[in-house]
């Protein structure tokens, strides 16, 4: 499984242009919103949209390019293929964490803003919704054509961003919400791990059916 | 080696392929030739366990090809017909993706093939014709020490130097006997030039699977004028072309026709592409 999170890590890094969108994402991203959130759901944004496009990058690489078909011949099985998908999700959400929030630490060092970084209530609540985001998405891409996956994809990740990240009216009262404040917000995780877990079978047994 | 038994998988569109059972020994090329649209395709993808079959057994060196498949596809190297890389990494970007996938690959036996091959390892792959797609995906099929060689139409597409380049290279690697090929191919001279087995699939069924001298001495064209037809002589040919002044049909029993007369009839080996035609012409 290893050989194929390595696979995944070098799809997102290699060639220039990935190394310029890792870059330049998080302030185009920032000067997008117009640097006028609320400090903390801005990083929710931020952290999910950026985890969310590396998971997305190396979905598209092997639906560009049909290399799907060609690392199942590589010694590896379906069902790791698919569980490599989710380990590396999982990854690029710490990664894109660990990331935004140096990104975001240098703006503070380096400029007048101040970002509100390490709020573990935010990023408990980011990857709360990353688990969501992610349960849905990923079985899409392995029963769906490439092109209504990706349209249903960007459509969950819309609405989610657009519902708990991005939503600056109610935005206390949904994360005031039983789901994310229950056992001081564990079970919120516990509810994403949960769907992680179940979306995996789906995906396993999809991918298994597909030729 | 292989040994698949029984093999069947039914397409929802309709398309099966029904009952097919062969065996290839160590060392030995065996090539696997039908018609397009024939199963060969999905008899290599059930192989590889890219699809699932619906019955039958497929053994890969002793092993059951689901139960191990790790450690077999760790064994085998496989070349699609069509290159299925990144096409916007380098050819060294990629080796460095599949090299962690092999427990023995071979980085001295990789470059030595890029070499030989004449291969820029830091030039993009969509920058590289069809052939040297085709040299590369045997670069990297043949770096990590593979006992078994499956090739999915690996001729298909190039000009016949490119071809002949590739063939010269597939007899040098069986010059090690524990290596094994099966490639599958519609260009039947290929393997009249270097196999040893012939298994030929017809509309998802097999005709025969058998060596290259064992076809080659059962089936043989027969000519002659169209008076010569009698229905006994037609209900044994396996296929027939006729015109007003001739008729040629292909038989896998030459003693059937013992009894015409000589001076009526030629009688000539087969060759692949014969049997192909002819089979294929009957169903």
């Amino acid at each position: 499984m290893l050989s194929l999170i390595r696979k995944d890590i070098k799809l997102v890094t290699f060639g220039t242009y990935n190394k310029i969108f890792l870059v330049v994402f998080v302030p185009v991203l920032m000067a997008m919103s117009g640097f006028d959130f609320t400090v903390k759901y801005m990083y929710m944004a931020i952290v999910l949209s950026f985890a969310y496009m590396l998971v997305l990058t190396s979905f598209s690489y092997d639906v560009q390019f049909k290399t799907n078909l060609y690392v199942q011949s590589l010694p590896t099985t379906k069902s790791e293929i698919v569980r490599g998908k989710y380990v590396f999700s999982l990854l690029a959400f710490l990664f894109s964490m660990i990331y935004s929030s140096l990104y975001l630490g240098l703006l503070n060092i380096f400029t007048s803003l101040n970002f509100d970084l390490f709020d573990i209530y935010t990023m408990k609540n980011s990857f709360i919704l990353f688990l969501i985001l992610i349960s849905f998405v990923v079985p899409l891409n392995y029963k769906l054509p490439p092109k209504i996956a990706s349209f249903f994809g960007v459509f969950t990740y819309v609405f989610l961003i657009n519902t708990f990240a991005m939503s600056t009216t109610d935005i206390e009262e949904v994360f005031n919400h039983w789901l994310f404040s229950l056992y001081g917000g564990l079970f919120g995780i516990l509810i994403g791990l949960g769907l992680i877990i179940l979306s995996t079978k789906l995906s396993i047994y999809l991918y298994g059916k597909r030729a | 080696m292989l040994e698949i038994k029984n093999l069947s998988k039914k397409y929802k569109e309709g398309f099966e392929i029904k009952d097919i059972s062969f065996k290839l020994d160590k060392g030995y090329i065996m090539g696997f030739i039908g018609p397009n649209g024939s199963g060969k395709t999905t008899t290599i993808k059930l192989i590889m366990n890219l699809l699932k079959k619906d019955s039958g057994s497929i053994k890969v060196f002793g092993l059951d090809h689901i139960q191990h498949e790790k450690e077999i596809k760790d064994r085998i190297g496989f070349v699609y017909d069509e290159s299925h890389f990144y096409e916007d990494m380098t050819m060294r970007q990629m080796r460095s993706i599949v090299e962690p996938f092999y427990s023995k690959w071979d980085s001295e036996i990789f470059n030595d093939y890029m070499k030989k091959f004449d291969l820029n390892p830091d030039l993009k792959i969509k920058k590289l014709s069809k052939g040297m797609k085709m040299k590369y995906s045997l670069a990297l099929a043949l770096s990590h020490n593979a006992e078994l060689i499956i090739m999915d139409e690996p001729t298909s597409g190039l000009d016949p130097i490119f071809r002949r380049e590739i063939l010269d290279i597939l007899y040098s690697i069986i010059q090690d006997e524990n290596v094994s090929i099966f490639f599958s191919t519609h260009i039947t001279t290929d393997l009249e030039k270097i196999a040893d087995y012939i298994t030929y699939i017809n509309d998802g069924s097999l005709v025969f699977s058998l060596s290259k001298d064992e076809v080659m001495e059962k089936y043989h064209i027969i000519k002659g004028d169209p008076d010569v037809l009698s229905q006994n002589l037609r209900n044994n040919l396996l296929g027939i072309r006729e015109t007003k002044i001739a008729f040629e049909g292909l038989i896998d029993d030459i003693n059937s026709i013992k009894e015409l007369p000589k001076e009526s009839i030629i009688i000539e080996k087969a060759s692949l592409e014969d049997i192909m035609y002819y089979t294929k012409k009957v169903n």
